[in-house]
């Protein structure tokens, strides 16, 4: 009896890792298929030279090269904005929250986990119409006002994230961390934070996912079909998630929508760039904080 | 002030109606005891029996622990700055009272980092070291330990590549580098074969004199090697307690044994 049952989890397990593998798997076969051939100079640059446009001497007006730009802007500005905010929320829940404190804010960030991006996107365009009305006149949507909205989207997961692994993380650390003579502010922030350094991560780059793939935000905040590169904070800006999304809705020919697929490729090469950035970075202060040569 | 008293220094420590509960489960029943300065004292008891939280009640870690609640108290003598007297432990700031009180435990500890970063963190942090400074304390502290000549070499490695015993070890270099007045060991040969565990019994009785060491142990045997002063705990009480040389021998032991336990 319990040997069958056993290999009946054990099919299941298997099972549940393949689909994932054939998932991925599939996915990328059919994004190579058909974004793979308009892959290249033309894809990003149009008719325009590459130097011209990377050192932004002459406008890029068919390529996706500014909305890979914005796109980058973007995800920068949102986690610049998140990082401390998300994880400085995980820290004083896991370390420094009383019970009580624990369950109110633990509902407070559910509830953010819970609010529809579109939702966030309406928050921030009422938010410039009010400030428009009281303090900024000329305040419009922008790439500022995107970002700040997609940080609040992308908050609860580098909360979580950063909790969770700490909460995790063995017992006995701060426990021979206390009976060392640590105060409590250095076992936090010299061992337990460090030590938990690869869950942070990993709630980095569920945020960083999120936020690279949302258009209901952006859409509603300042993301435009054409803006070149994006001149300042304020300014709008061209983005690759609202590009591929445009160009489903929108394309004429069978080119375009392969060019649609090349933005999704692009995409997704950007965010995977982007996530071992992150990794390499992280891995670099864990050796660090680890002293292991 | 008072007059310092010849008794109190001949103590370092003064326990009186220590009663520790977690939660629902009553550890400790009004425990009275006084352990000899520079003397090792040894626990023993069966599992479950409380020297774990005895020892934990020397630096306040019992409190780390969920639905702690404690009464009575427990003094420390001849420590730093007031030799004579005896201090209560929640009298002192509870970074000295650890420093003060060094503890290794049941099963070898080590933190995740390198063996150089598991002594050289604490004696910045908490002793606040220069980094050379450290690195010279850590020198000492691991020769004295006898894991200088096995890790020299291997000091950036981490510290889970070390064996059981050299783990345990690496803990006591550790307190020792903090250059505490007590040491705390709790059953420190327990997770180690024959020949790891009489290297550090070596190691224990070679700093005999030195500090007052309070240890647990599970042998009799061992407390016969090591000890100067017994002390029999049984369901949370104190149940007698011994000068080392007033244990029986040979098949005496035995029954001893059999009727404390
Ligand atoms: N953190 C805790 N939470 C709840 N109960 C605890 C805790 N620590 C100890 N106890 C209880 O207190 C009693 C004494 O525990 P203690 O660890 O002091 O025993 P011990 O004599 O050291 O045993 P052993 O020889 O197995 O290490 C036990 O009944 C144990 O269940
Ligand atoms: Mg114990």
């Amino acid at each position: 009896m319990m040997k069958r049952r056993e290999k009946f989890l054990l099919c299941l397990s298997w099972g549940s890792g393949l689909l994932i593998c054939g998932a991925v798997g599939t996915l990328l076969v059919f994004l190579l298929a058909r974004g793979g051939p308009v892959f290249g100079k033309e894809l990003f640059f149009d008719s325009t030279p590459p130097m011209d446009a990377l050192l932004g001497l002459k406008p890029v007006w068919n390529g996706i090269w500014p909305a890979v730009m914005g796109t980058f802007f973007l995800l920068s500005l949102t986690l610049a904005f998140a990082a401390l905010p998300g994880i400085g929320c995980g820290v004083f829940l896991a370390c420094y929250a009383t019970p009580k404190q624990k369950y109110r804010l633990g509902l407070a960030v559910d509830l953010l986990a819970g609010i529809p991006s579109i939702v966030m996107g309406l928050f921030g365009f009422v938010l410039i119409v009010y400030l428009r009305r009281t303090v900024l006149p000329n305040g419009t949507t922008c790439l500022l006002l995107s970002s700040f909205c997609l940080a609040l989207l992308v908050l609860p997961s580098l909360v979580v994230g950063t909790r969770t692994a700490l909460e995790t993380l063995p017992r006995y650390i701060s426990l021979t961390a206390a009976a060392l003579g640590f105060s409590h502010g250095q076992t936090v922030w010299r061992l337990l934070l460090p030590a938990a350094g690869q869950g942070i991560l990993g709630g980095l780059m569920l945020a960083l996912g999120r936020a690279a793939e949302d258009t209901a935000v952006i859409m509603l905040t300042g993301v435009v079909a054409n803006a070149g590169l994006p001149s300042g904070l304020t300014s709008k800006f061209e983005a690759l998630p609202f590009r591929i999304y445009y160009t489903a809705a929108q394309y004429a020919t069978q080119r375009e929508l392969d060019l649609g697929f090349g933005a999704a490729l692009a995409l997704l090469l950007l965010s995977g760039s982007l996530l071992l950035c992150a990794w390499g970075f992280q891995r670099g202060l864990e050796r660090r904080w680890r002293g292991v040569r | 002030m008072t007059a310092p008293s010849i008794a109190d220094r001949e103590f370092c420590a003064a326990i009186r109606g220590l009663s520790v509960r977690f939660g629902d489960r009553q550890a400790l029943k009004g425990v009275d005891i006084d352990f000899p300065a520079k003397r090792i004292s040894v626990l023993l008891g069966r599992s479950g029996s409380g020297k774990t939280t005895l020892l934990r009640s020397f630096n306040r870690l019992n409190e780390c622990f969920e639905g702690y609640e404690g009464t009575g108290t427990v003094k420390l003598g001849g420590i730093a700055g007031a030799p004579d007297s005896l201090e209560e432990v929640n009298a002192l700031p509870l970074s000295r009272l650890r420093r003060l009180v060094g503890m290794v435990f049941q099963t070898p500890n080590p933190l995740p980092l390198s063996i150089r970063k598991n002594l050289l963190l604490p004696l910045t942090l908490v002793a606040g070291l220069e980094t050379d400074e450290a690195e010279e304390a850590m020198k000492r502290s691991l020769t004295a330990v006898g894991l200088w000549k096995e890790v020299a070499d291997r000091l950036d490695r981490p510290a889970f590549s070390l064996s059981g015993g050299q783990r345990q070890r690496l803990c006591l270099a550790r307190v020792l580098a903090l250059e505490p007045e007590i040491l705390l060991l709790d059953e420190p040969t327990a997770s180690l074969d024959r020949l790891a565990a009489a290297v550090v019994e070596d190691l224990i009785l070679s700093l005999k004199g030195r500090y007052s060491i309070v240890m647990v142990s599970h042998s009799l045997a061992q407390a016969g090697r090591l000890g100067d002063f017994l002390a029999v705990l049984t369901d949370g009480r104190v149940e007698e307690t011994m000068a080392a040389s007033a244990l029986p021998k040979g098949a005496e032991a035995e029954k001893f044994l059999e009727k404390l336990l």
